[in-house]
């Protein structure tokens, strides 16, 4: 009897802990993707250069687009290696890779500054009203999706993409191969 | 004002404003009952409906532009859905492992109740055991004669018996004691006597090979603590005490459910109600839903000539939303039955220059200005912009038979649409550049012509314009007199104020003001430039 109505206080007490523990654990802002492994929305953005571009047009590449805002810290972290990943793609032959910034709650004017501070010269665009950012799910900054040239998002990256990790997704990307989990860094909430 | 042929127009143009409004108003009501169910992903714990937040607000643009494409609910929540997964949904999905969330509090709830109800019927099926079971009245008097005698008595199975028997025995007397000494009450004494006898007694059957009177296990267990207290008593007492708590706790939990709301805005407070002290009606963050319930109220209370019941709706709605055109518009109706043209002409410019071709506004400003001011050319705009929304029909047959009233009279008393001639002052308002980054687009525009020199009282005549493009070419004549029967003749001051927020009696920052720089100007003079060059203050 006694042995009973110890066993039980243990089994409650413990699974209030092991609750807590989770709870402890746990990133309150984290939301998980239900969109990788699915076609990634498709968007029509228009560039700072005044050019427009579609995610129809950049079907049978690898695409990497890439959410961030002059005023995120971690997008300043990763702005040197984004770019310097970038002459590494974009001096290839078969031109199959192609990497797409899309700056989200933001004053032109800073973003074109942001630009012009870390020299990047990959494809940027402004979203607006939001409809892109809510369309990929966006919540934390930067936040970067790999899109296979069939147009499937194989992999979500929340946070600062460190280097090693961007060249092993968008060689995955290229071989269609999905990874259901998304990635995290440092990241910063959006507005 | 000659209300009664108009009566019928009236009550239509009622039902048609209503509907207008009221569109508006479900259709807000409906964008804001969708967000509340999505969560806002970058708050904690907030609804896309209740947070300021940048993305709370392009994601309520997305319900908003998703309604007007004509998707239900459900279809926008799983739009949401699959971009950022169940996870923002306020309520999760009552199917699949999220059905636990759901079942489980019930379930918890249940199991806590039928346990509550199991040790109640446990603690109050032991009090007759405890206070009704016979006792040996052999040993009882055994017990008490030997307390009486003092003597200790001695037995052949062994100390231990006799140390227990002699505890039973000390207690008893410390009870008697604790008696004479008034400590105790009667009921509670004879108690408790009956609690440490029926011990004693257990004992001395056991020692004398007896049979003992049975005991319930609770009795057996009985320590000194428990000593000064009835138990049988304290029993019920807890009992009453845990439903009183369980009562107590479901109630608060049910009205604070009911007090709580979503705030409508950063200072509005999440009660609101007598529990909390907040008035929920007249409070900052009287919800849409509320508004609506109020103009509602506050229609049908006018519809009925319940002015005092309709004035009190319309002021609880302004009192949450000053700007609420249906609430201004009404009032100015009241106000305009009551003989005051001028507030009422106020309120009815306060509604329209939030939703300018709201129907009610524009018949009752149009015909105020027809029959109380005579200002023709200004009754005429007004009731052929409420015409120009008007499907044909008896109504808009009656307003264009009014129009043309009005246009004959113009004719006969010779004032013009344009009011050419020598009595208006024509002319161009422009911006000066080094000012034209403060201008506000929604700022109202004032040309104003005051007699010459003063500053205060009410001017001479005023021009409104809603969102002016500049340059703008303008005509003050007689139509924009503001004290009807008042001559527009002479010299006059011309001003112009461009107001952020379209009433030119505030005096907030960020008004744009220019004086024509010849003034006074005669009033027949033309090609007049007045340059908006000053903030208003400086």
């Amino acid at each position: 009897m006694r042995w009973r109505r110890l066993l039980i206080t243990l089994l409650v007490v413990g699974l209030f802990l092991s609750l807590l523990v989770y709870g402890f654990y746990r990133d309150p802002r984290y939301i998980p993707s239900p969109l990788v492994g699915h076609s990634a929305p498709p968007f029509s953005l228009e560039l700072f250069d005044g050019k427009t571009v579609t995610l129809d047009e950049l079907r049978g590449k690898t695409v990497l687009v890439n959410f961030w805002a002059s005023w995120c810290v971690p997008c300043r972290e990763e702005a040197r290696d984004l770019e310097a990943a970038w002459h590494g793609y974009k001096d290839r032959q078969d031109a199959s890779v192609r990497f797409l910034g899309i700056n989200i709650q933001d004053k032109k004017e800073s973003a074109l500054a942001f630009i012009k501070e870390f020299g990047v010269t990959y494809a940027n665009g402004q979203d607006v009203d939001g409809h892109i950012s809510v369309d990929y799910g966006v919540w934390g900054i930067p936040e970067a999706f790999f899109i296979s040239p069939e147009g499937i998002i194989t992999y979500k990256h929340v946070g600062a993409l460190p280097w090693p990790i961007l060249s092993a997704k968008l060689h995955e990307a290229q071989q269609r191969q999905i990874t259901r989990e998304s990635g995290k860094g440092s990241y910063q909430p959006i507005k | 004002m000659k209300a009664i042929p108009l009566l019928q127009v009236l009550f239509w143009l009622l039902l048609l404003s209503q509907s207008v409004q009221g569109n508006d108003i479900a259709f807000e009501e409906r964008v804001r009952e969708i967000s509340s169910e999505l969560r806002c992903v970058v708050c904690q714990n907030l609804s896309v409906a209740d947070s300021p937040s940048e993305m709370a607000t392009q994601m309520r643009g997305i319900v908003r532009e998703q309604l007007n494409q004509g998707k239900s609910a459900a279809a926008i929540k799983a739009y949401f859905v699959s971009k950022y997964g169940d996870w923002v949904l306020l309520a999760p999905p009552r199917s699949g492992f999220s059905l636990t969330v759901w079942i489980l509090p019930f379930v918890v709830l249940v199991l806590g109740l039928l346990w509550a109800i199991w040790t109640l019927w446990r603690w109050t099926r032991r009090k007759p055991t405890l206070a009704n079971e016979p006792l040996d009245p052999v040993l009882v008097q055994r017990i008490r004669d030997e307390i009486a005698s003092d003597q200790i008595p001695t037995t052949q199975s062994g100390a231990s018996l006799s140390s227990v028997r002699r505890r039973a025995y000390t207690d008893l007397r410390e009870l008697e004691l604790d008696y004479q000494a008034g400590k105790l009450s009667r009921s509670d004494y004879e108690a408790l006597r009956n609690v440490y006898e029926r011990q004693a007694a257990t004992i001395l059957a056991d020692e004398t090979n007896q049979e003992p009177p049975p005991m319930p296990n609770t009795t057996r267990k009985q320590g000194r603590d428990d000593a000064h207290t009835p138990v049988a008593r304290r029993r019920w007492t807890l009992a009453v005490a845990a439903v009183v708590l369980l009562a107590g706790g479901i109630a608060v939990g049910l009205l604070l459910g009911q007090s709580l709301r979503p705030r409508t805005s950063t200072e509005d407070s999440i009660t609101g109600d007598f529990l909390t002290g907040t008035d929920k009606q007249n409070s900052p963050g009287t919800r849409p839903a509320d508004l609506n319930e109020l103009l509602n109220k506050g229609r049908i209370a006018f519809e009925k000539k319940e002015l005092k019941k309709a004035i009190e709706s319309f002021k609880a709605v302004l009192s949450t939303d000053p700007d609420n055109p249906v609430a201004n518009a009404y009032m100015g109706l009241i106000l305009a039955q009551a003989g005051h043209a001028e507030a009422a002409l106020l309120a009815l410019d306060r509604a329209l220059s939030r939703a300018p071709r709201l129907p009610v506004a524009l018949w009752a400003k149009g015909m105020i200005l027809y029959r109380e001011k005579r200002d023709l050319a200004g009754a005429r705009e007004h009731l052929l912009a409420l015409v120009r929304q008007l499907p044909p029909g008896e109504e808009r047959e009656s307003i264009q038979g009014t129009i043309a009233q009005i246009e004959t009279e113009t004719a006969a008393s010779g004032q013009t649409d344009t009011a050419a001639g020598e009595s208006t002052l024509t002319g161009t308002v422009v911006i000066d550049p080094k000012v034209l980054d403060q201008v506000d687009p929604d700022a109202v525009l004032f040309i104003i012509a005051r007699t010459p020199g003063s500053k205060r009282g009410p001017p001479l005549a005023v021009q409104r314009v809603v969102n002016p493009m500049f340059p703008l070419n303008f005509t003050l004549g007689p139509s924009n007199i503001m004290i009807p029967g008042t001559p527009f003749k002479g010299a006059v001051d011309l001003i112009v104020r461009l107001d952020k927020d379209g009433n030119p009696m505030t005096r907030e920052g960020g008004s744009l003001t220019g004086v024509y720089r010849n003034n006074p100007v005669a009033v027949g003079s033309d090609a007049l430039e007045i340059v908006i060059d000053q903030r208003v203050g400086e």
